[in-house]
């Protein structure tokens, strides 16, 4: 018995692909689109908790709310500093790490695993654990250890201090993340190249310079966009060692966000919170792409 | 063929646990019908079949904390079964908000004075006036609103200082009547090299109960002070230009060195194990602590004291009522609920209530409790009614205490002066009322 292949035309197994992507379209829509449209009309809205139904269109005072609020100047300086600075230390620790790992050593695989560990943790998880080890109790380890030496006790959550304490644990935290990304591109490059700069005279910091920093720019890139975007939605380890304190040195948007707009009950003024902050984000991403697009056509 | 066999082999593995995807569905399906029947036709059910009611009952608390009570009920109400949900504090205004705006939620539900008026503004809730006749005014009027109560006041609630007794006979200490005498002895502990106070003021609540403690002995217990509450909520005071005075004497808690800023980088938990190793003389907590300290020092010896103002007197203790019982008016099983607060509403409720709160008391008329003996420095405070919660009485802005706190964190850091502080106060009120 022989078998014939039915030939089909180019084009023509698209409705099947419709029927793949459907059920993520439909979540996507349900869990994303939709909550997002919500949120842009309940915005010019009197939405709270005591107004759920009969809603009045206030136009853009809910806006002008969120410009006025004295915590929102407090809340995007936070988020941009932690954005920044974790986004900044993860490309800095991860780039060379990655480098670091990808050479032939014995241990590789569990140097690998050992920085990549943290990131498989939620970051509340992460949370309470630096905050028992930065607590500036006898019971914190590192003042614990501090006073065996005979240092006095530091406190890692004065009103200066805190935000950067909370930056320390993410970068502890995603620092292993980023190696694994520049892991994967760097095992793309060419070993040809290296072979050739070498023949060419070229020593190890000339390569890492003239050829994996620059075919590293993909994965820079991802870090950078991702970093900055995941950097100012910080939620979940500011509430877990901070809530957003002492009084409001760590606040961010996302935890202004909450309280005013959730706990607070102002879900209108809360879903313009969410719009500006939409906006923002999207600004920041446009930017750090336009500024990587240059520098990948600088190197091309 | 190999492969092919694998497939079809895979793919009946995937139809069968479709098939029981959908059998279990099914079954859900079943008990949901079976459940929804319970709620809708509940009464009708429970007479003509003797079948159990289901009843949803919400609390921001474990269900260990009121076990004695959901064992009581499900004698006292047979033909009722409580479900009990445990909603993390933090996210149970949310949680309750957003069932009950879609005309669902639990059919008992715990309230705080302020989600209680907010939610009976809305008409969530169902009046309990019959059953509110018994108990207190000072349980049920925070819980009141246009002449309708709304929900029944559970046991009290109050934080005092818990003290290490050990640690105060041995270095002859005695304690203290007033607030400057208060200080004497914190600073009588320091110069022994024992910390006084230990504080987890990484949380906005120790600087909040301990500096509100201290103005309500000194203003709002007074005649002049009485109807700041009122005023507050009616939009008619600020708390800046009338509290200034008492907050600035108590900011000796800051200038003599007992709240330290270093203590923004403690919280609750490890101010607790200080207090409980013997680490720090004072603790300020409530009953709620009282098995956790013991659990981790078992041979420690406490009691507790009250908060004093400047003059002697009995002395004051931050509380009030907490948990509300109150029943959700878009409840299928209104009656059911109400039989549960009556059942609650009598001398064996409330002592099952009690059992797991001791140290509270009930607001029930005739009603009354031993006090444990770790309270007994503070049943003089308690006799004399001196509990009072001062943001229970600002209404929808009681949230606004938290904001306080936080404020007085930013204070005891030296980041703004005490006007501000209590203008920021002040404006977060006024932005909450004007909802």
């Amino acid at each position: 018995m022989t078998k014939t292949k039915k030939k089909r035309e180019c084009g023509s197994l698209g409705h099947y692909f419709i029927l793949f992507i459907l059920p993520a379209l439909i979540i996507y829509l349900t869990f994303s689109i939709l909550p997002f449209f919500f949120t842009f009309i309940y915005s010019f809205t009197d939405y709270s908790d005591i107004k759920i139904k009969d809603l009045d269109f206030v136009g853009i005072k809910n806006y002008l709310t969120v410009l006025k609020t004295p915590l929102m100047k407090i809340a995007i300086k936070n988020s941009l500093i932690y954005a920044v600075v974790l986004t900044g230390f993860q490309v800095i620790l991860g780039l060379p790490l990655a480098v670091v790992l990808n050479k032939k050593l014995k241990t590789r695989n569990l140097l690998r695993a050992v920085y990549f560990f943290p990131a498989v943790f939620s970051s509340l998880i992460i949370g309470y654990l630096w905050n028992f080890i930065l607590s500036s109790s006898d019971y914190g380890l590192i003042n614990n250890l501090l006073h065996q030496l005979g240092v006095n006790t530091v406190n890692f959550f004065t009103a200066d201090r805190a935000l950067y304490s909370v930056i320390f644990t993410q970068i502890w935290q995603w620092t292993g993340w980023a190696m694994v990304i520049f892991l994967a591109n760097l095992q793309g490059i060419s070993p040809e190249l290296y072979e050739a700069a070498a023949i060419d005279g070229a020593d190890g910091r000339q390569q890492f310079f003239r050829i994996t920093l620059p075919l590293m720019c993909p994965s820079v890139k991802i870090i950078v966009v991702t970093g900055l975007i995941g950097g100012m939605k910080a939620f979940d380890a500011i509430y877990s060692m901070t809530s957003g304190g002492p009084g409001n040195a760590t606040e961010t948007v996302m935890t202004v966000m909450m309280d005013k707009g959730i706990s607070d009950g102002f879900y209108a003024v809360g879903s313009a919170f969410g719009v500006c902050f939409f906006i923002i984000v999207l600004l920041i991403s446009g930017l750090t792409n336009k500024l990587m697009s240059k520098w990948s056509e600088a190197i091309g | 063929m190999k492969k092919k066999v694998l497939s079809m082999l895979l793919t009946a593995a995937m139809a069968m646990s479709l098939l029981a995807g959908c059998g279990g569905s099914t079954d859900t399906a079943a008990d949901a019908a079976t459940d929804t029947g319970a709620e809708t036709g509940a009464e009708e059910d429970s007479s003509t079949s003797g079948e159990k009611v289901t009843l949803r009952m919400s609390y921001w608390n474990s269900e260990d904390t009121v076990q004695a009570l959901l064992d009581y009920l499900a004698q006292a109400v047979p033909h009722v079964e409580i479900e009990y949900q445990f909603i993390d504090n933090s996210n149970y205004d949310t949680i309750i908000d957003t069932q009950l705006s879609a005309g669902e939620g639990p059919d008992i539900i715990c309230e705080s004075p302020g989600s209680t008026l907010r939610h009976a503004r809305l008409g969530y809730l169902a009046e309990v006036n019959e059953l509110a006749a018994k108990y207190s005014d000072a349980g049920t009027s925070v819980y009141s609103l246009e002449g309708n109560t709304y929900a029944l006041p559970g046991i009290s609630w109050f934080e005092g200082i818990y003290y290490n007794k050990a640690l105060f006979e041995e270095n002859g200490i005695e304690l203290p009547r007033t607030f400057d005498e208060y200080i004497e002895v914190c600073k009588k502990f320091q110069d022994l090299g024992i910390t006084p106070l230990a504080a987890g003021l990484k949380s906005w609540e120790p600087m909040l109960k301990n500096s509100m403690a201290f103005v309500t002995a000194e203003y709002l217990s007074t005649e002049e002070g009485k109807s700041f509450g009122e005023k507050y909520r009616n939009g008619e005071i600020t708390m800046d230009g009338t509290w200034n005075t008492y907050l600035e004497k108590w900011s000796q808690m800051i200038t003599e060195g007992i709240y330290t800023t270093d203590m923004t980088g403690i919280d609750h938990a490890q101010a607790l194990e200080q207090f409980a190793t013997g680490g720090a003389a004072m603790f300020c907590s409530g009953p709620w602590d009282y098995e956790a300290i013991m659990e981790k020092n078992p041979d420690l010896q406490i009691d507790m004291m009250p908060f004093n103002g400047t003059k002697e007197s009995a002395g004051w203790l931050i509380g009030g009522p907490g948990c509300g019982f109150a029943v959700n008016e878009a409840s299928a099983n209104k009656e059911a609920a109400m039989e549960v607060l009556a059942a609650i509403s009598t001398y064996e409720g409330q002592a099952a209530l009690w059992e797991n709160n001791q140290g509270g008391s009930s607001y029930l008329e005739g009603a009354s409790f031993d006090l444990p003996e770790a309270y007994t420095s503070v049943s003089e405070t308690l006799a004399a009614g001196n509990v009072y919660c001062p943001w229970n009485e600002w209404g929808v802005a009681a949230s606004a205490h938290e904001t306080y706190g936080t404020e007085f964190q930013n204070y005891l850091l030296g980041s703004q002066d005490l006007a501000v502080t209590l203008q920021n106060v002040d404006a977060a009120v006024a932005e909450l009322l004007s909802k």
